[in-house]
């Protein structure tokens, strides 16, 4: 299945893309897609959202899928579906 | 023991240019902790109830916090204090830059400016030396020019705090300016203007202590490795700006714009940090003292007509106040409004929310003919700031339709009438600024109950933008709201800029206690800390209720209670009255505030020590 996904700030600087799409297996889930971010990008993207450190979420960083933000790893075993939309959010900072 | 105060506070009278300075008593320093505690404090008890807030009556008061010119970063900033010429309520407002540390090196924690000088005067702060300097030659003066003017007649060192135009002028969001930072919301500079007061320059030569040094530089330590780590403060803020969530907002569906008709806008990108760091529109990055977060940038527009206009900033609020909630995308033009904003001494959120406003009421028809024509004149419509700088100069100096601007939205739709009162968008007079109400409920609230009106420095769209809260969820928003709002009451009496909440988080936690402890020596527990965050926030809340605030003054804009969003990925949202009053519930009860009313109840003021000020200053306006 292919997915689009939006890239901003660092993330953008690390990829080069403002958005793209990606191919992933059937029943991938938002894990498998950071892994194949990781894999291709390596954790200089991924370690903008993860604190690997702790396998934990850096506080403030998070994902969006389809406008719904998740900011919990244990949540980022949600499935993926066709033409989904997953924005890498820079730090929801502001004002 | 050594302490990170100041240790005395002046007592300014302009009436009589006459001053007294005494040691800052040592319950105010325990139980209100500083800055936004002493404000709190001190304008509670020196200011009558009812009083025009562009009167002398009006009470002025900069104070700063423990933290307050340390190495914390992100804590060189001050705050000021008044009822606001905007709200006619408790107002406080903040600065970074320099100034601030130089007050805590002359030996103060706060200024207190009673009265008002018969002529344009200046306060010349030297150490212990407090002197007044006529300065006729300085009115009229904008912010940057009078700075330079005052520095040269007094000489190298001292930093200066301005108003330009605006305040002279008393624009009801006029700002007060030291080198290009603003002390920005809710009017300050009117009040200083109302003063005849241009400026405060400040020369501290003295030391700075802290309460346990050794313990102190290695929390530096450790905060600046956090700082750095973090993507946040460590990556994007030094890179991107401020600016960098116009372009994701956007994606979310929760970017106001034309004057907040919808949540997205085409031109996202394009006032973006993302835009201005790949375009190389940012020149160069600056940082308030000790601050390692650098977020700020120089900006400089390269094409159109505001071509090389170049400001420090702007940022997020600006780009969004003068861009997408005015429909612009023409980033010169924010650049240009931004400078000019800081030169004439006005704020930029509120300046650009009145002009979206003015936008709205022409496509709606619902200006009389002479306003009409002077908007079709100056082409005061969605999309274009060609004219910006003029715009700008008239509400400084209250010519034409300027005057009617200066003003604010919510005065201005009172004169216009219903019709534009249904899209006013301000919370107790003040504008909201780039944060969606109707797409994060919590935050919706937090408008609501506010003390400052649409402010989001009391309660912050983070908690639930973050993910970490689910931003359309009522249930429990009112406990969690109230509790944020303690942090940011906290955040603002220490002093240290929200920027630092990738590192620090949401709520009063191990770290605002050991920034307390290791600055002031008072030895606080977390609960003694989060006890006194509530303190200061209910005195506050007693500030407004003696002003005639009760619950059925805790509302929402028309716009956010009855028009869902008309687009993009949060279309159909918005907060129902029903939803609101559900949250309120949960919040005054969270609070100790009588449910009916909106009130603090005796007990709650009691417990929070609070009763005995209720008693001797009275609770209601008389």
């Amino acid at each position: 299945m292919r997915v689009k996904v939006v890239f901003h700030g660092s993330y953008r600087e690390v990829t080069g893309f403002k958005e793209k799409y990606f191919q992933l297996p059937e029943n991938a889930n938002l894990l498998d897609l950071l892994k194949k971010l990781e894999s291709l990008y390596g954790r200089e993207l991924t370690g903008q959202l993860i604190d690997y450190k702790k396998n934990e979420i850096w506080s403030l960083m998070a994902i969006a899928v389809n406008g719904k933000i998740l900011s919990n790893i244990n949540k980022f075993n949600c499935p993926l579906n066709e033409n989904d939309e997953i924005i890498f959010l820079p730090p929801a900072l502001g004002g | 023991m050594h302490s990170s105060y100041g240790g005395q506070i002046a007592v300014v009278d302009l009436s009589n240019l006459d001053y007294q300075i005494s040691e800052t008593p040592e319950d105010l320093r325990k139980n209100f902790l500083g800055g936004n505690g002493f404000g709190a404090k001190l304008l509670y008890e020196n200011l009558s109830p009812g009083i025009d807030p562009l009167s002398s009556e009006n009470v002025l008061i900069f104070a700063l916090g423990p933290a307050t010119g340390t190495l914390i970063p992100s804590s060189s900033r001050y705050g000021v204090f008044a009822k606001s010429p905007l709200t006619g309520l408790f107002f406080d407002s903040y600065c970074g830059g320099t100034w601030g540390e130089q007050l805590k090196r002359a030996g103060f924690d706060a200024l207190v400016i009673k009265g008002a000088s018969k002529e344009p005067v200046s306060l010349v702060i030297e150490n212990q030396k407090i002197s007044f300097k006529h300065t006729k030659n300085l009115w009229g003066l904008n912010t940057l020019e009078a700075q330079r003017q005052l520095n040269k007649e007094l000489g190298e060192g001292f930093t200066i705090a301005a108003i330009g135009p605006a305040g002279e002028n008393l624009v009801r969001y006029a700002a007060i300016i030291s080198e290009t930072r603003a002390a920005g919301r809710g009017g300050m500079g009117a009040v200083m203007g109302s003063k005849m007061l241009k400026a405060i320059a400040v020369k501290g030569t003295g030391d700075i202590y802290v309460a346990d040094s050794k313990r102190f530089m290695d929390y530096i330590k450790e905060l600046q490795i956090r700082i750095k780590q973090h993507p946040g403060t460590g990556n994007t803020l030094p890179n991107f700006g401020t600016s960098v969530g116009a372009s994701s907002f956007n994606d979310l569906g929760i970017l106001g714009s034309y004057n907040w008709q919808k949540e997205t806008f085409d031109g996202a990108y394009k006032i973006s940090g993302q835009y201005m760091y790949e375009e190389r529109i940012y020149q160069k990055t600056k940082a308030c003292l000790n601050c390692s977060i650098r977020c700020s940038k120089v900006a400089k527009a390269k094409k159109g007509i505001f071509k090389d206009f170049a400001t420090e900033g702007p940022e997020y609020e600006t780009v969004f106040s003068f861009g997408s909630l005015c429909g612009n995308d023409e980033i010169g033009s924010i650049i240009a409004a931004d400078r000019v904003c800081d030169e004439l001494g006005l704020d930029t959120i509120t300046a650009g929310a009145v002009l979206a406003f003015v936008m709205e009421c022409y496509d709606k028809e619902i200006l009389p003919n002479h306003l009409f024509e002077e908007v079709k004149k100056y082409n005061i419509t969605f999309g274009n700031l060609s004219n910006i700088d003029t715009i700008l100069e008239m509400i400084a100096f209250r010519k034409g339709i300027g005057d009617f601007l200066a003003e604010g939205t919510q005065k201005m739709a009172e004169d216009l009438g219903k019709e534009a009162l249904d899209i006013c968008t301000a919370v107790k007079g003040l504008e909201v600024p780039g944060h969606t109400a109707r797409g994060l409920k919590g935050m919706g609230l937090g408008y609501a109950v506010s003390n400052r009106g649409g402010s989001h420095m009391d309660t912050r769209p983070t908690v639930e933008r973050s993910g970490q809260y689910d931003p359309f969820e009522i249930k429990g928003k009112g406990s969690l709201m109230k509790e944020n709002q303690n942090m940011t009451t906290i955040g603002d009496s220490l002093i240290i800029c929200r920027y630092t909440e990738g590192i620090f988080g949401f709520f009063i936690n191990d770290d605002f206690v050991k920034i307390a402890n290791l600055t002031t020596g008072f030895n606080y527990s977390l609960e003694e800390l989060k006890q006194i965050g509530e303190r200061i926030y209910t005195l506050e809340r007693m500030f407004n209720v003696r002003e005639g605030i009760d619950r059925n003054k805790d509302v929402l804009p028309h716009r956010f209670l009855n028009e869902p969003i008309s687009d993009g990925p949060r279309k159909g949202h918005l907060i129902t009255v029903k939803e609101l009053n559900f949250m309120l519930d949960e919040y005054y009860t969270a609070r100790g505030w009588d449910k009916e009313t909106g009130i603090p109840t005796d007990e709650t003021l009691d417990r929070l020590g609070l009763l005995e000020i209720k008693e001797r200053k009275g609770n209601y306006a008389s």
